[in-house]
């Protein structure tokens, strides 16, 4: 197997596997993929080739991104890390459900906090039918119970025009 | 455990994109605002919103979220002889306030704050009854107050409350402390405790203590605080609502004699403020709840202003660069690096009239039990 031939020539450092569900692999030190609690438990089983059956390339890349530089975490980076995070949470609403998803599978807590924050923040505003639209809900409510619904409190619904845009 | 048999009839066909426990996790990182609107999303949205696991869940994310800007004041300002209104503001930026959340018509809110707790605000809303207000979901609770018969005749009776959360039993408790003084500054307390999900005030055991300062508890780590002094010495009476038990607790050791104590809660922390000299005084937090040497002096503030005033801590920044106090009638955001206070605009204060002030978060939580 291709990991065990560079985990030799790396030397101390010990390397892991990762498979994604298109079937790439990715090479990555021990010290990096244990923030993930899913891969760190397999790997305290003995596992050095680990298959993502639920994630595809184009995330698990992502989910590289962020371990590998979450890994570099120092006192003196702070800064750079949120600067960082706040770049990682820019993409569309399907591409942060794509990763949020595989955060909660993998159990990334970081990760999975700073997507829950960023997809709640960006909703926030939204209307209730934008936010039907982004998660893709349809709406079971006949008219007369959503009314009764909303009256309940009123004035959630109140102050200021809420956002429609989908994105 | 979240899904009903019987609304799975209203699932929708087309398969949403994200599984129910995700969509827990989102919501919990949003305002109450929003989430009451998006209790008209669907069926399943609100089903989610409306379980007490979610509430619960709210709450316990809402107490480890540590930005001032989740915090939220009320106050209640009494004009003296005229009226009382009670004011809800949300921090939204450095010295600015927005009052967004106002009571109910319905409720009549004459009287003073006796405590909050879990977002939720516990006041005596006339001689006899007390209210619990959710002042973000607007949904209150009218229960009758008690009073006590003392086997003395004509001795003056002062009165201190606290409310707090008895997770143990998943109960709220209003406990009320009537004070009868005995000789000089010594003082035979009795205790009664009123459970909501009980619905009756019961009588528990009393103790005797110095004068009663705190005339409203503070709520940490499952207990109430009052502070309390005999003669020059000062120390902290718990209430554990659990235990049900009277306690003593050890405030930082001063030496001097017109020092006072004030207490707050900030970010789950109990903190405690020694007013000094007229214009200095010290911002304690204890860091181990119970550890008396865990007691870290946060700030000293230091005011150019030559009398004393009476500070209460509202938050403490994590880093303790600000600390947000009153400070007599005013709120005033304290900044430690420079030194500087910045007063809140917008705040309704003034020398004619007596301000109270309470420091609470938002939630879901209902007020009935």
């Amino acid at each position: 197997m291709a990991s065990s031939s560079s985990s030799s020539k790396t030397g101390l450092k010990k390397m892991l596997t990762l498979k994604s569900s298109d079937g790439d692999e990715f090479e990555l030190e021990e010290s990096i993929v244990i923030q993930c609690q899913t891969i760190k438990h397999m790997v305290e089983d003995g596992f050095s080739l680990i298959p993502l059956q639920n994630v595809d390339t184009k995330t698990l890349t992502k989910i590289i991104e962020y371990m590998k530089k979450h890994a570099e975490k120092t006192e003196s980076n702070k800064e750079e890390i949120k600067n960082f995070n706040k770049e990682f949470v820019k993409g569309s609403f399907d591409d942060q459900f794509e990763l949020v998803s595989a955060a909660n599978y993998l159990h990334i807590n970081g990760l999975m906090d700073l997507l829950c924050q960023s997809i709640a923040d960006r909703i926030n505003n939204k209307s209730v039918r934008a936010v039907r639209e982004i998660f893709n809900i349809s709406n079971d409510y006949t008219p007369d119970e959503e009314e009764k619904v909303r009256d309940e409190h009123k004035w959630a619904h109140e102050g200021g025009e809420f956002d429609e845009s989908l994105d | 455990m979240e899904e009903k048999s019987k609304e799975s009839k209203y699932l929708p066909l087309d398969l949403p994109y994200l599984p129910q426990e995700i969509i827990f996790e989102i919501l919990l990182r949003l305002p109450v605002k929003s989430l009451l609107k998006f209790r008209c999303v669907s069926k399943s949205w609100l089903y989610v919103l409306s379980t007490p696991l979610f509430n619960k869940a709210h709450v316990k994310f809402s107490l480890t979220n540590h930005n001032m800007s989740n915090y939220r004041v009320a106050a209640v300002t009494s004009i003296s002889g005229l009226d009382t209104i009670c004011n809800f503001y949300n921090i939204v930026s450095d010295n600015s306030f927005v009052t967004e959340n106002c009571p109910p018509k319905s409720l009549s809110l004459s009287g003073r704050i006796l405590g909050s707790c879990n977002g939720l605000i516990c006041l005596n809303s006339d001689s006899f009854t007390l209210t619990l207000l959710n002042p973000c979901t607007r949904k209150f609770n009218v229960f009758i107050d008690t009073a006590v018969q003392y086997k003395g005749s004509g001795v003056g009776c002062s009165v201190s409350y606290g409310f707090g959360y008895d997770a143990s039993v998943e109960d709220y408790k209003v406990v009320k402390i009537f004070s009868f003084n005995q000789i000089e500054d010594r003082y035979e307390n009795m205790v009664k405790v009123y459970s909501l999900k009980a619905k009756c005030w019961k009588i528990i055991q009393g103790f005797n203590s110095g004068y009663i300062n705190g005339k409203v508890a503070i709520f940490a780590n499952g207990a109430l605080h009052w502070e309390a002094c005999l003669g020059d010495s000062w120390e902290i009476i718990t209430y554990d609502l659990a235990l049900e038990r009277i306690e003593k607790m050890v405030l930082p050791n001063y030496e001097g004699r017109r020092i006072y104590w004030t207490l707050g809660v900030s970010r789950g922390y109990l903190i405690a403020c020694c007013n000094y000299e007229p214009n200095r005084a010290d911002i304690w937090v204890m860091k181990e709840y119970g550890v008396e040497k865990s007691w870290t002096k946060l700030v000293t503030i230091s005011s150019h202003v030559d009398r004393w005033a009476h500070i209460s801590p509202l938050f403490a920044a994590e880093n303790s660069d600000e600390v947000l106090l009153k400070i007599d009638g005013e709120l005033k955001l304290y900044n430690s690096r420079n030194r500087s206070f910045k007063r809140f605009k917008s705040f309704v204060s003034g020398d004619f009239c007596q301000v109270q002030v309470i420091a609470y978060f938002e939630s879901l939580a209902s007020p009935h039990i």
